[in-house]
């Protein structure tokens, strides 16, 4: 092969390897598809319940955008708080938005997913999923943000409740009587890193 | 010398009682296996727990998941529930969890679930609320850890107008129940005892009246004596302690009636079985403090293992517990407690034709 030919053939072989990549990166809905049936493989698992949370916690890591939902939720507070506060804050909420959704998830022993269609807009995309039980089914809706060549969850609604506006509700209230402090000190109680977890309203 | 001569023959007069013997080691050991069992029996797995399970869904599978690992749950429709704790008063109480729970908490709104009681059985409903609470703390921990409680509990008594009882409630009408026991059981036994030694029966067995006549009559007597006694006990606990005594003082005289009716008639066969007076007092106690332990006269009946359970079926003081609680703590009337008076009554007609035909007077 000739010089010339080396250097034009050269960058068609990056432009086409790139191109291959783009091609099979996953759509929003064989992401999630792909989460959540790792998900169901390790609920459905005969592990102890402990086990299971722990590897939930770890698959979703790499599936929920928790510091998009952390910021979303203080919405209007977010600026109450400095900037260690909401390093702080959007730490202890990874925490506590992981174990929620985890542990809710293991609420279902067997569950089976079906999942709907994925609706793109603005580079953003929702996914509709289902979590069907042998009486009833739960919808279950993942607004996913690109994130490389993933798809990160930035608000999941069950039964068209979004988990995010929930925790805004819940923290607008906390905060219209508590400073960010005192929250951050009921979170880090539960959340920390030697936090006791517990069922008593913050 | 002498001493130890004296010892020597009351021991040998010892020795010749052999049954008193027996009874001496038997008689403890009965009652502390009974008391062993109760105490560290079945512990909560043997009360029965009736689940309404409308729901069907995952905080439903969960809870029972907590329950089923301390009671035993059985999941029944609405009717069956109420008929085994408001009828049967087999189970002290039955949860109802609503349909649409799982998908209500699961988006964070409350749901309000029902615990439909029988508070006469108050030692197994405090057990029961323990564990819904251990398992509202489960729950609690798989659900939103930010949120308010979202399962409510709301608790309604099927068998009356009070949600809880006091041990006081369990004691005296028991306690009262087994001294009647006792008394009639020495008395009945003693006094036909007594008229071999008096040789009363070698001049009743030459009057033109039947054995069943002599004995009928003479329990005729004990059964005054022991009603008046029970009814008193009751009263002093109603005027000491302020208990319940039911809205309906016929109904509480006749179950009175019934229950000293049984217990009269079973001590025939007592004083029977024990042939001589020496005899009576081991006898008779083992004979008092089993019933007493078995009929729940000394802990709440449901304490019991199941197989004591079981076994306590058959014995009247169970039923005359069953009747006394009716009464003070269902505030039932007649008609709801006739079928237990009734059982009373027959128990007694059947333990005196048995009393009847095992009782002989010693050949004087």
């Amino acid at each position: 092969m000739s010089t010339v030919a080396r250097v034009w053939v050269a960058p068609l072989w990056l432009m086409a390897l790139v191109w291959a990549g783009a091609a099979h990166a996953a759509t929003p809905l064989e992401y999630t598809r792909s989460t959540l049936e790792q998900a169901r493989a390790i609920v459905a698992n005969d592990r102890p319940h402990n086990e299971k949370l722990a590897a939930l916690s770890e698959l979703l890591k790499g599936f929920l955008d928790t510091d998009t939902m952390g910021r979303d939720a203080l919405d209007k507070h977010w600026t109450q708080f400095s900037a260690a506060q909401q390093k702080e804050f959007l730490a202890l909420f990874r925490e506590l938005f992981q174990r929620t959704y985890v542990q809710k998830l293991l609420l279902f022993q067997k569950p089976d997913f079906a999942y709907g269609g994925e609706t793109l807009s603005d580079g953003k995309a929702t996914v509709d999923t289902k979590i069907i039980t042998p009486r009833d089914e739960f919808a279950v809706t993942y607004q996913v943000r690109p994130a490389g060549d993933r798809w990160l969850a930035t608000d999941i609604k069950i039964e068209d409740m979004s988990l995010t506006a929930n925790f805004r509700r819940q923290l607008d209230r906390l905060l219209s009587k508590s400073s960010p402090e005192e929250v951050l000190g009921r979170m880090r109680k539960k959340y920390g890193p030697n936090g006791a977890g517990g069922d008593e309203d913050l | 010398m002498k001493l130890l001569r004296i010892m020597l023959k009351d021991l040998r007069l010892l020795a010749r009682d052999r049954s008193a013997l027996v009874f001496l080691v038997l008689v403890p050991m009965v009652i502390i296996l009974v008391v062993a069992e109760t105490q560290s029996g079945g512990g909560s797995q043997s009360i029965l727990f009736p689940v309404v399970n409308d729901d069907q869904g995952p905080v439903a599978t969960a809870l029972l998941k907590v329950f089923k690992e301390h009671l035993t749950v059985q999941e029944v429709d609405r009717a069956t529930a109420e008929r085994l704790v408001a009828v049967e008063n087999k189970a002290p109480a039955l949860l109802i969890l609503p349909a649409g729970m799982s998908k209500r908490y699961l988006t964070d709104k409350p749901s309000k679930i029902e615990l439909l009681t029988d508070p006469a059985e108050w030692t197994e409903l405090q057990a029961i609320k323990v564990i819904m609470l251990l398992a509202d703390r489960e729950a609690a921990s798989l659900g939103d850890p930010f949120s308010e409680d979202l399962l409510t509990l709301e608790e309604r008594s099927l068998t009356g107008k009070r949600l809880k009882f006091t041990s006081l409630e369990q004691n005296v009408p028991g306690f009262s129940v087994m001294f009647v026991l006792l008394n009639l059981i020495l008395s009945v036994a003693y006094g036909l005892r007594d008229e071999e030694t008096w040789g009363t029966n070698v001049r009743l067995s030459m009057a033109p009246v039947s054995q069943a006549e002599i004995l009928g009559g003479k329990l005729m007597a004990r059964l005054v004596v022991g009603t008046a006694q029970l009814l008193l006990l009751l009263l002093f606990g109603h005027f000491t302690y302020g208990l319940n005594l039911g809205h309906s003082p016929l109904t509480l005289l006749l179950v009175a009636i019934a229950i000293v009716f049984s217990m009269a008639c079973f001590s025939v066969i007592i004083a029977a079985v024990a042939r001589t007076r020496e005899q009576i007092i081991p006898v008779g106690l083992s004979a008092v403090f089993i019933l007493a332990a078995l009929g729940g006269c000394w802990w709440p009946f449901f304490e019991q293992p199941k197989w004591m359970q079981v076994i306590a079926q058959g014995v009247m003081t169970t039923w005359s517990m069953f009747a006394i609680h009716d009464v003070m703590l269902r505030d039932r009337g007649l008609l709801e407690v006739a079928p237990k008076i009734l059982f009373l009554l027959a128990y007694g007609l059947v333990s005196f034709g048995i009393g009847l035909r095992l009782f002989r007077y010693a050949e004087t």
